[in-house]
């Protein structure tokens, strides 16, 4: 009996001594070790709300990869301090979770900062968009008050102005698809304008166009030279009527054009200035002109009824299409724009005096451009851009 | 004495036999998800995004609390405190679809009031451009506000056609945008009646 209790004795000492050893291991473990027992509740938190800033920041769809590893850290992260946990309490060593969920917030806060920087190109993305819209509407900016616009060209303009007003506000309201899309629609749209415009003017500043309406210019000018006489010249480009006497300019005068101002005029009713050499035919005044006084031109002359014939034949006009007439120098302008069926208009102040300076067969020569200095020309040069 | 050590063996036995019969709740499980299911279905994502966020917060704990009980002896499982977490996840995803219904309802209401409203007002000032004052100069100004009224018509058209898509947002910002360029136009035109 006394040898069984003997052992019983030794076996509870030995016990007892292999519990405060193994006590002072973890009291040593502990000691040198504080933040093994820390439980990482704070960051649990942390790393759920730098998550839910993440998706916040729409970082699912703007950086996938980034707010995944984020939320597989975050998992990780659970799963290590559950672990734990579950140990002995002696034995727990947080110290691996701590680090796993200080990772998915890292992680969490990259995926918002690339979500932002994605939504940042995307609005520099709408903004260029919007600004290349801008820039093409731009460039047609005053145009529609200076050149004449079929209907369907005018409304093209005016509904690429309102889809990039539209556009802006689905910028202001960070909608960045909607905005790119409605600016592109207005640069095209704009584009469009500017195609059909450049088409109407570029014939202003083709050199070889400007050669012949030199030589017309300098044929008339030689002729007033040679004679000592008086003649007309009207650059429509410029919308100047210059009166040559003795081959010199003795008077500049503003002129208004036929709405059509680009165009050249081709038949009845197409609101062109025609382009030609004319003679003066007829001199109006005291009630028999229907604007002040006016000088009858000799419009048409045989190339605009060749012209004519020539459009007929290639089935661009129909073949019962008239040439119209009356074309005249008249008064009643000073109106600020192009607005006669075709004629040029001075301010009656100016018709007065030219009325006077000219006679029957003056020659009228007008061209579309003489220097390829004027609305015209410089809206194609542009457009050429 | 040998009888009550080998009644405590037994007694000891049964119970860990009982506790390596603790089953996951697999059942419930597979119901929290089918409710999360349900909730994707609401696109709760999109009208209930915080809701969603406890979601996600409630099915990482529960997936954390599985994968640290499968780690375990299996006679040491415990599968408690999984089911409390399964409940937990089921409630947030409840939530969520319950959330994501009433956002979606709500932001198709708001878009058709929209809508209503700037229909309303677009006829307004349609009657307002008709009635506008015209004078010398005011042609080009009339035709502008006549295309932005025309660009409105059409962001509203669409807004229309994304109610009917049920794509409620992006109506609800086409409605937004139509509204207020219609309102700018009106203040133009109500600007240039009161000017002249």
């Amino acid at each position: 009996m006394a040898p069984e209790r003997h052992g019983i004795r030794r076996a509870v000492l030995g016990a007892f001594t292999a519990l405060a050893a193994l006590s002072a291991g973890a009291a040593v473990l502990l000691g040198a070790h504080p933040e093994r027992r820390e439980d990482p509740a704070g960051l649990v938190q942390e790393a759920a709300l730098a998550l839910r800033a993440a998706r916040g920041r729409n970082a699912a769809a703007r950086a996938p990869m980034t707010l995944a590893t984020a939320q597989d850290l975050y998992a990780e992260g659970l799963l290590e301090r559950r672990r734990q946990e579950l140990r002995f309490f002696l034995l727990r060593d947080f110290r691996r979770a701590h680090d796993v969920f200080q990772a998915s917030v890292e992680r969490a806060g990259a995926a918002t900062t690339l979500a932002e920087r994605s939504a940042r190109r995307d609005r520099t993305r709408a903004s260029r968009a919007l600004a290349a819209a801008d820039a093409a509407v731009l460039t047609l900016t005053g145009t529609e008050d200076r050149i004449w616009m079929a209907q369907p060209v005018r409304q093209r303009l005016l509904r690429a102005r309102s889809l990039l007003k539209e556009a802006r506000a689905f910028l202001d309201h960070d909608a960045f698809d909607d905005a790119v899309a409605r600016a592109r629609t207005a640069q095209a749209e704009a584009d469009e304008v500017g195609a059909s415009l450049h088409a109407a003017t570029s014939r202003f500043a083709d050199d070889a166009r400007l050669l012949t309406w030199r030589a017309w210019v300098a044929e008339t000018v030689a002729w007033s030279r040679s004679t000592g006489r008086v003649a007309v010249v009207v650059d429509k480009d410029a919308h100047r009527l210059t009166v040559y006497q003795a081959g010199r300019v003795v008077r500049e005068y503003d002129a208004e054009l036929g709405w059509n101002n680009v165009g050249d005029k081709l038949h009845q009713g197409d609101g062109a200035t025609p382009e030609g050499r004319y003679k003066i035919t007829d001199k109006k005044s005291g009630g028999r002109s229907r604007y002040y006084k006016a000088l009858l031109l000799d419009y048409p002359d045989r190339d605009d009824l060749r012209d004519l014939e020539a459009l007929k034949a290639s089935g661009e006009i129909p073949r019962d299409t008239r040439i119209g007439g009356l074309i005249e120098i008249h008064g009643e302008g000073g109106r600020g724009k192009d607005w006669t069926d075709g004629c040029v208009a001075l301010t009656n102040e100016h018709i007065d005096w030219l009325f006077t300076s000219v006679a029957v067969g003056t020659p009228v020569t007008i061209v579309g451009s003489e220097h390829g200095e004027g609305h015209f020309s410089e809206l194609a040069r542009r457009l050429e851009r | 004495m040998i009888v009550t050590n080998r009644r405590a063996l037994v007694a000891l036995v049964a119970t860990l036999a009982l506790s390596g019969c603790a089953k996951p709740p697999a059942e419930a499980i597979s119901d929290a998800e089918a409710t999360l299911g349900a909730a994707v279905a609401a696109e709760a994502e999109q009208y209930a995004p915080e809701a969603m966020n406890a979601v996600s917060e409630a099915k990482a704990a529960l997936d954390a609390e599985m994968a640290a009980q499968g780690e375990k002896m299996s006679l040491t499982r415990s599968y408690k405190r999984a089911e409390e977490l399964v409940v937990a996840y089921k409630t947030a995803a409840e939530q969520a679809t319950t959330a994501a219904a009433a956002g979606k309802e709500q932001a198709k209401n708001d878009a058709t009031a929209l809508i209503t409203e700037g229909r309303t007002a677009l006829d307004e000032a349609t009657q307002l451009l008709a009635r506008a004052p015209r004078g010398k100069g005011s042609a080009a100004d009339l035709a502008a506000l006549k295309a932005d009224l025309e660009a409105a018509g059409a962001s509203l058209t669409e807004a229309e056609a994304g109610l009917a898509a049920g794509t409620f947002l992006d109506a609800k910002s086409k409605a937004t945008s139509a509204k207020e360029t219609i309102q700018r136009v009106v203040e133009d035109l109500t600007q240039a009646r009161t000017g002249r």
